[in-house]
């Protein structure tokens, strides 16, 4: 029999690439990955997420820290987030967390505000001071509802 | 599995008696006599058509056991529809093909196709190797398939055959790279590597100059007396056939004449005349 | 394989149906492959290579090239609305849920699955299918069955190159063009992508149109009429029905997938 090793080497290659692609796209794009056990994670309550969707970002200034895993009401039917977070970089306890968008049409993230405490959230922690997001819809509504009312 | 036992018990034991005959038949070949003589594929009242035109309307005729059978006809006259017949690629729409007395061809199951066929080689007409295999591996495939050797084993028994069809330094190419005769001979060295007892071969000699046909005609002629094997040859070579057959059917408008060479030379049927033309020697 | 025109007619109408009866029917011959001797392993690998590591040139400059363009038309439209830094989603999205596996399967049923039916055509031509018959070898598992299964196995392969491509092409563009950020690019892909929903039915969809091109082509070939004329009919249907029937499952898995 015709044992061809370079062929057969470049088979071994082509399905390694292709499942390397595969797992790229099913851990890291996919979100299978769990961003190890050290991620910190802390809460967060809003009155409104909006589009706010798991595995969205959390930003520090621009900059991506870590990222939403999940959100689901609470006791009092509110919207809670618990964020993922690097446990370097330190938050402080009066940080504040607000849900933006990016653009005008874009994803929504969120945002955090740095406080000015030397204390650090911990892991479970709840951050206290939360913006809810901005529902487009509703500010045009009131926008509306105001030039109706100074019309009258 | 009930058919394969059935194929295989009955035959051998009847081969077996045959080949002990073998000298006295060699003698009194020139006086064949198809009553008497052991018949090993009886084909009765075959009716075949493909779409509207009808190939065989009424074909009966025998093939004698370890003798060179040829079958004659001028192109489309059906002699590689018959041989496919034979190796269970067609089925003909009526009639039947039996073979030993015994094995009916036209009613098999695939199980016992499968059977059937490792009993018989088939020399195609273009060779059909595997042209993504080598020479080597193309004759070796039929053990590798069919029996337990050991891969030493399988390059004797193959380099046996390849000698019996005195065929050298081919193991490590291709079919494409063979000229036209070797390639017949590889063709005749796989049909004949799992030693058949019914060995069909389809137009050996197509496509051969005048000297490489002689060599192939010689290796067949040397094949059936050295291996005991009953051989039915599609040709439309006349010269040849009456050299080496002991038996010959002509195919025309959808029926088969046969007999022995003898028979043909002296017939004065128009039909046989008319094929030949002026051809007999 | 020759016969009159209403029996020609029959068959073409019918070839659907017995496509789908030659699958399963396949389906099972695959099974018995896979489960043969470790030499038919050496017969897939070639197979493999034939059909995967000889397409890679080809989808990858594919893809590559198609997520270049994504990159640059999803630029231009995005950002009259200000969002362009949703680029990252709208690449990938169109490439995993249906660029990626579509046009990969219309590319690889180009070369390898009119190559696959032009083979086993120019098999049928020489009677090399017959030769194995002859042999008690069946043909449908010693030819038919590495092909098809080496499809099957090359399709997902080969899509998950083209889509990993195409995310880079749009990241080029994205970076090298349009001046943006890496980083932006690629969250915006991150967050935006679910492996349910994307990547997994991404992933069904290729298998699925390996399926289909696999069967399809080996079916062509091996049904070819015995002449040159049946061998080229047989490779230019396969590409055609393989085009079609993979833009039709594509609507259908489409439609189901996201129930």
């Amino acid at each position: 029999m015709n044992v061809s090793p370079l062929r057969d080497l470049l088979v071994g290659c082509f399905v390694l690439a292709g499942l390397l692609s595969l797992a790229y796209l099913s851990v890291t794009l996919g979100g299978l990955s769990y961003r190890g056990p050290g991620g910190l994670q802390i809460h967060a309550t809003f009155d409104e997420v909006g589009g706010l969707k798991p595995r969205a970002p959390v930003v520090i200034g621009g900059v991506k820290v870590g990222q939403i895993k999940s959100i689901q009401l609470d006791g009092d039917l509110r919207p809670r987030a618990v964020l993922d977070v690097d446990p370097a970089v330190g938050i402080p306890v009066d940080s504040s967390a607000s849900i933006l968008t990016s653009g005008v049409l874009g994803d929504q993230y969120i945002g955090i505000e740095l406080g000015a405490e030397e204390d650090v959230l911990k892991g479970g922690d709840e951050i206290q001071y939360t913006q809810s997001a901005v529902i487009l819809e509703r500010l045009i509504g009131k926008v509306v509802q105001n030039l109706g009312a100074d019309s009258e | 599995m009930l058919g394969p036992a059935v194929v295989r018990g009955a035959p051998s034991q009847e081969q077996e008696g045959d080949r002990g005959m073998e000298p006295t038949r060699a003698e009194g070949h020139a006086a064949l006599d198809i009553a008497r003589d052991p018949v090993h594929v009886a084909i009765r009242g075959v009716r075949f058509s493909r779409g509207n035109r009808l190939i065989f309307r009424d074909v009966s005729c025998d093939f004698l056991r370890d003798r060179i059978n040829v079958i004659l006809g001028g192109s489309g006259s059906g002699k590689t529809t018959l041989l496919r017949m034979l190796g269970c690629l067609l089925r003909p729409a009526e009639g039947s093909i039996c073979l030993d007395g015994a094995l009916e061809l036209t009613g098999l199951r695939l199980a016992e196709v499968r059977a059937y066929r490792r009993r018989v080689g088939m020399m195609f007409q273009g060779g059909a190797l595997l042209d993504s295999m080598t020479v080597y591996d193309n004759v070796a495939l039929p053990l590798r398939e069919h029996s337990k050797l050991s891969e030493a084993e399988i390059r004797r028994e193959v380099h046996e055959v390849f000698r019996s069809v005195e065929l050298k330094d081919v193991d490590g190419l291709l079919p494409a790279e063979l000229s036209g005769g070797m390639r017949k001979r590889a063709a005749l060295a796989r049909a004949l590597i799992l030693a058949p007892d019914l060995l069909l071969c389809d137009e050996p000699f197509s496509g051969l100059d005048p000297a490489t046909l002689r060599v192939v005609e010689a290796m067949l002629v040397d094949v059936s007396r050295t291996r005991g094997v009953t051989m039915v040859i599609a040709s439309h070579d006349v010269p040849s056939t009456f050299r080496m057959a002991h038996h010959m059917v002509l195919m025309v408008d959808g029926e088969a004449i046969s007999g022995g060479p003898e028979v043909f030379r002296a017939s004065r049927d128009p039909r046989v005349e008319a094929f030949f033309a002026g051809s007999r020697p | 394989m020759s016969g009159n025109p209403v029996e020609r007619l029959g068959r073409g109408t019918t070839d659907l149906v017995v496509d789908l009866g030659g699958l399963a029917r396949f389906a099972g011959r695959v099974v018995v492959a896979g489960s043969g001797r470790p030499w038919r392993l050496r017969r897939l690998l070639d197979e493999v290579f034939g059909i995967g590591v000889l397409s890679i040139s080809i989808i990858g400059l594919s893809g590559l090239v198609v997520g270049l363009v994504l990159g640059l038309q999803g630029y231009n439209t995005l950002v009259r609305f200000g969002a362009e830094n949703s680029l990252g989603a709208v690449v990938g999205l169109t490439l995993i849920r249906e660029l990626g596996p579509v046009l990969t399967a219309l590319l690889v049923a180009g070369r390898a699955g009119s190559a696959i039916a032009a083979e086993i055509g120019s098999m049928v031509v020489t009677e090399q299918l017959d030769g194995l018959r002859m042999m008690s070898v069946d043909p449908e598992d010693f030819v038919v069955a590495p092909k098809a299964m080496a499809m099957v196995i090359s399709m997902p392969l080969l899509s998950a190159l083209f889509i990993t491509l195409g995310l880079f092409g749009g990241m080029v563009v994205a970076v090298g063009i349009v001046g943006g950020d890496a980083g932006i690019y690629l969250t915006s892909l991150e967050s935006s992508v679910e492996f349910r929903e994307d990547v997994l039915g991404s992933l069904v969809k290729a298998l699925v149109f390996g399926v289909l091109v696999a069967l399809i082509a080996t079916w062509r070939g091996y049904t070819a009429e015995p002449n040159a004329a049946g061998v080229s009919a047989a490779t230019t249907s396969t590409v055609v029905a393989s085009s079609v029937s993979v833009l039709i499952f594509d609507f259908f898995i489409t439609a189901l997938w996201r129930v």
